[in-house]
């Protein structure tokens, strides 16, 4: 068998959405780059299947796409290589929360104006404190999103957002040391805002809306940076962001090698020096070496565990990495195919929620929340009847191309235990599948009254299904891991990893890190960064944009103008 | 308002013919850009995968990777993309609990047909031979050239010993041609005129029986793509991308500007929608569309007129395949036993299990119901991928998980009724059949499953009207120099500048490449280009022959 060459500048294992643009920054930049992928396809979690019927694309995970928020969407010029981001035309927002009295709280994909109008007409006195904050926090926005894209996160970093948080004019005293349902309780008087925000913020993993740190940063977060995620598909599905990717490190000359798990790093004194591959590989037990770098883009334990080995770590790297926590975000997926528009109840009140991409439904109460909140953190039997917190999207609104004509796809994500301790263990969730959907369905037929009538066809995952699709992340549909205050900023995916950098010289890892992944690219930008600066090469011309600036460009297509604050 | 955009070559159509066609002309310095409706390249070569399952929905045999020129001249193996030959490639299972087997090694399978009959095996090898002899010198390489006139390959023939042993076996049916086989062993006929008629050869037209040889000896050399067979059109997809190639998914043709006879640009909207309308001009446009798309669509009648009645006729008149497919994919999470196992523990590991035929009768029947539109008999034959290539399953989770692929050839129409209504019922009854060869078939193993009737083989490709996945039916008027027609089966059309690669177009279908390699040469010429690849010596040679132009 002829085989690949075997020496490379940079090895990548894993070829996931940062793993792809970790290797696109890097082989632009001139170094030559090899990638590693498990699977046979790359981005296991941004993949885009036809497994219902011919014409109907299913996302199977990521859905809400943001790579225009971050860099590298200019950067590496992922227009250019096929990825055409869209939202339903002529949409306000972004994201709604349905209630069964026929209220829904709306958050602009644009302006923080349009969320404060929407708000409004919930709750005045909510809409002025939100006001307050985004006015406050808007003008600090871009500078600081930038800031996590290219300096890695530090003990330092933390202590001096810390010291600046002492008298924040807008929120509480000690807000940080809240958890996310204490700070919007503190906040804001409608329970229906409450839940909009928590519902949001929980999308991350509800672990995140119930710790402290992680908890009011992601509720902030929500409030001051939504704008400018703008609520995108991409034409043909979110793969589509993948094959961009593909595109542009294979057209730079990058190398993607399928079917080549990872078995091992290969150290020495105490250096990274390329990988060898499990014998199951399309290259077995082959050895491809790395002058410069190796980078993981698997998740954190199997990372440290597996690939380096726990002879290479110090004991608190290794009680922290036993106890990293998975938790908090195993969902369960509804797919459907209408065969008319969705017509949500809700828009009798609020037309424009009909036409907006992202949504989450089904508690009615802060009590509500706290419930599934424990039945998820307990592991044990899902809630009965069903929340969808995870998010669930109208995606044919926004991309015709997704379904036949006359037809259109919808996903709920329900949030879910995936071990169900007491019923057996996650296998069980198999036999479980079509029933817990038809409890799912009973849900959202409440606040979408055209879901039967209209219902053509249904595709159900379990969060079993996911973990057969990827192993790695015990059953988290975020493979970087629960973000808690024990694991978050510089102390992710341990204290002293340092990550993006780890204890390993020349060894690097862009998932688990500080920085949460999703399609931001985020994780990969950031390890590029820091690998082009211990290699002390000076960035290309090219590599210069700015967190947002794909954003903004996409707005101004429009003929709008983004906007963080209330004037 | 419409967007202009100008390249030099515009390829319709992602599927391995057009991806091979792009790369080739990237490679040689043009400026390509293959224009794709669905939302993944790669056409037939479809994996998708159920819940870590990887089903490969079409496309599943490669019959011609190991001798195809791109294999070699694009670099795809050094670039990942590699092929697993099974040792055992194909099993016929009988009622009885016995088996036949036949391996990629010739002895082998000699030894294995000994066990039946001392005559058969010797004949098997004989026959082996000469077939292999006529596919390497001539049915193989004149995959990878441009045809020769029926007139003047008839007078060709007649001029080597080689050339009358192929116009022998043109003449007669492939069900004469298994009799004068003369195997006593009823199962190695069947198993063998399965193998030849499985892909929708009518046992009793001798049009395709030039094809017999060929498909002899491809059959029981298939090969899989590890990986899936998305694999492969990634692959491909990837040698072009390197050499500058641009694809467009999620677009399809809504016309072709013809002026005066030429081909000037294409007008694309995103799939399924009127607009927005992009135009796209070329120096060339190179589709893999089917005649009626292409002839009958996208270009407007009377252009198509002005520069030829014939391809009119071609569009209006194209016929498409009588037969179709049907399959049935499960996910299991523990594959079952074969009861042959016992007899011969080879059939464990077969990459095609034959089932529902023990004589060249029951194949000409099934296959004649068929053609009528009937599905009276449960006949078909069973893939296990993961026996070949075991990651196609996840095995982290599933240790024992197995992709079980049931195939049967079906009528598009069935008298019965129609395929929404039946796929499921026939599924049940396939794995039924499947359950009975088996000692321990459990249902509730079953994962996912998918059954993918020949509806959803011209919903996810149209060019496969009525399920026929070689674009159009192998009969006489549609083969070889005929192939859509005489005007086009060189890849060049009476319209300037625009030229056919898909499986319409002559070498024909399944995964050979024939059509997209030929293409990109006549179009390299055209062009001006340098033609950087250089043709296989087996291809010379059959030209030097005369079987090739």
């Amino acid at each position: 068998m002829t085989g690949p060459r075997s020496q490379y500048d940079v090895i990548i294992i894993g070829g996931g959405v940062n793993g792809l643009a970790a290797g696109a920054y890097l082989q632009r930049a001139g170094l030559s780059t090899a990638i590693f992928e498990r699977r046979d396809e790359s981005g296991t979690f941004c993949s885009t299947e036809e497994v219902l019927e011919p014409g109907v694309k299913l996302n199977m995970h990521a859905s809400l796409l943001m790579p225009h928020y971050g860099p590298a969407f200019v950067d590496l010029e992922l227009e250019r290589f096929g990825l055409e981001l869209l939202s339903p035309p002529g949409s306000k927002y972004a994201y709604f929360y349905p209630f069964l009295d026929g209220n829904a709280v709306l958050f602009s994909r644009r302006s923080a104006c349009e969320t404060y109008e929407a708000w409004q007409r919930v709750s005045p006195k909510d809409a002025e404190t939100y006001r307050k904050i985004v006015n406050f926090f808007g003008p600090l926005v871009p500078l600081m999103a930038h800031q996590s894209y290219v300096t890695p996160p530090t003990d330092e970093s933390f202590l001096e957002f810390l010291s600046g948080q002492e008298n924040v004019p807008v929120l509480p005293k000690d807000w940080l040391w809240m958890t996310g349902f204490q700070l919007v309780d503190a906040l804001f008087e409608s329970e229906q805002i409450k839940l909009a925000i928590l519902s949001y913020a929980g999308t991350s993993g509800l672990d995140v809306i119930s710790s402290r740190l992680s908890g009011p940063l992601a509720v902030l977060n929500f409030l001051t940076i939504f704008t400018a995620e703008g609520g995108y598909t991409a034409r043909g599905g979110s793969h589509d962001l993948v094959h961009a990717l593909v595109r542009c490190f294979v057209h730079h000359g990058g190398k993607i090698f399928y079917n080549c798990p990872v078995e091992k790093v290969i150290v020495e004194a105490g250096e990274a020096k390329g990988v060898v591959l499990a014998s199951r590989a399309t290259y077995p037990d082959a050895v491809f070496k790395a002058a410069k770098a190796v980078v993981s883009d698997v998740s954190a334990k199997p990372t440290f565990f597996n690939l380096i080995g726990e002879e290479h770590l110090s004991v608190s790297a290794r009680v922290a990495l036993k106890r990293f926590d998975y938790r908090g975000a195993s969902l369960f997926t509804n797919y459907y195919v209408l065969n008319e528009r969705p017509d949500f109840a809700c828009a009798k009140k609020f037309p424009e929620a009909n036409n907006t991409y992202a949504y989450n439904f089904g508690a009615e109460t802060i009590a509500d929340a706290e419930r599934l909140v424990s039945s998820c953190m307990v592991r044990d039997i899902p809630i009965d009847p069903p929340i969808v917190w995870g998010a669930a999207f109208n995606y044919c609104i926004a991309d015709r191309t997704q379904a036949p004509p006359g037809q259109y796809t919808i996903l709920t994500w329900a949030n879910v235990p995936y071990e169900l301790k007491s019923l057996g263990g996650p296998a069980k969730w198999d036999e479980l599948r079509e029933a817990y959907a038809d409890k799912v369905e009973d849900v959202l037929a409440q606040y979408l009254p055209n879901l039967k009538s209209a219902k053509v066809a249904r595709y159900v995952n379990t969060p079993h299904d996911y973990v057969r699709r990827n192993p790695h992340c015990g059953g988290n549909m975020h493979p970087s891991g629960a973000v808690t205050e024990a694991q978050m900023w510089s102390w992710k995916p341990f204290a002293g990893c340092n990550a993006p950098r780890t204890p390993i010289d020349r060894f690097y890892i862009c998932q688990s890190g500080g920085v949460a992944n999703y399609t931001n690219l985020g994780a990969g930008t950031l390890a590029s960064n820091v690998i082009m600066a211990d290699l002390k090469r000076d960035k290309p011309e090219w590599w210069k944009a700015v967190a947002f600036q794909g954003a903004a460009e996409l707005l101004r297509r429009e003929g709008v103008t983004q906007r963080f604050t209330v004037d | 308002m419409v967007e202009h955009k100008q390249y030099d070559v515009i390829v319709v159509g992602a599927g391995h013919n057009g991806l091979t066609a792009a790369a080739y002309l990237a490679r040689a310095g043009a400026r390509v850009l293959v224009v794709e409706r669905r939302h993944e390249t790669g056409g037939a070569l479809v994996t998708e995968e159920f819940s870590g399952y990887r089903f490969n929905l079409h496309a599943n045999y490669m019959l011609m990777l190991d001798v195809a020129p791109p294999y070699r001249d694009l670099g795809l193996e050094e670039d990942g993309c590699v092929y697993i030959r099974p040792e055992v490639e194909a099993a016929l299972l009988k009622k009885n609990g016995d088996a036949i087997t036949l391996y990629s090694d010739l002895e082998r399978s000699v030894e294995s047909i000994r066990r039946f009959s001392k005559k058969d095996a010797e004949r098997y090898r004989e026959i082996y031979l000469a077939y292999k002899e006529i596919a390497d010198e001539y049915l193989i390489p004149s995959t990878y050239g441009r045809p020769v006139g029926s007139a003047q390959l008839a007078a060709t023939y007649m001029e080597s010993e080689l050339g009358q042993k192929i116009l022998k076996i043109s003449e007669m049916t492939p069900a004469e041609i298994c009799e004068s086989w003369g195997f006593e062993t009823p199962e190695l006929s069947a198993l063998l005129l399965y193998l030849i008629c499985m892909w929708g050869i009518d046992p009793k037209e001798s049009n395709s029986s030039y094809l017999v040889p060929l498909y002899f000896n491809r059959m029981l050399n298939a090969t899989l793509v590890k990986g899936g067979s998305h694999r492969l059109s990634s692959t491909l997809q990837k040698a072009g991308i390197l050499a500058g190639m641009e694809v467009y998914e999620n677009h399809e043709v809504k016309r072709f500007i013809v002026e005066d006879g030429v081909v000037k640009a294409v007008e694309i909207a995103p799939t399924g929608c009127d607009t927005p309308i992009t135009r796209i001009d070329a120096r060339a446009i190179i589709t893999s569309t089917d005649p009626v798309t292409t002839f009958g669509e996208f270009i407007p009648e009377y252009e198509v007129e002005k520069r030829s009645k014939l391809c009119l006729n071609t569009a209006r008149n194209w016929e498409w395949e009588p037969s179709s497919l049907f399959l049935c994919h499960l996910a299991l999470r523990k594959k079952p036993r074969f009861k042959a196992e016992i007899v011969d523990p080879s059939v464990a590991n077969a990459f095609i299990r034959v089932f529902g035929v023990e004589t060249p009768n029951d194949v000409v029947r099934h296959i004649s119901e068929v053609m009528d539109q009937r599905l009276v008999h449960d006949i078909g034959h069973v893939t296990f991928t993961t026996d070949i290539d075991p990651g196609q399953a996840p095995r982290e989770t599933d240790p024992e998980g197995a992709v079980c692929r049931i195939e049967a050839c079906v009528p598009y129409a069935p008298v019965a009724g129609d395929w929404a209504t039946m796929a499921t019922q026939y599924g049940d009854r396939l794995i039924a059949t499947l359950a009975s060869y088996t000692t321990d078939f459990d249902p509730n193993n079953i994962v996912r499953r998918y059954d993918y009737t020949p509806v959803h083989i011209e919903k996810k490709i149209p060019q496969m009207k009525r399920g026929s996945f070689k674009h159009g039916a192998y009969i006489m008027t549609q083969m070889g120099f005929s192939r859509p027609n005489v005007q086009c089966s060189s890849n060049k059309t009476p319209i300037d500048h625009l030229y056919v690669c898909g499986a319409s177009t002559f070498p024909g279908g399944m995964i050979t490449f024939g059509g997209g390699y030929n293409a990109a040469k006549v179009v390299a010429q055209d062009l001006g280009l340098k033609i950087w690849w250089s043709e296989p010596p087996s291809v010379s040679a059959a030209r030097a022959k005369g079987f090739l132009l």
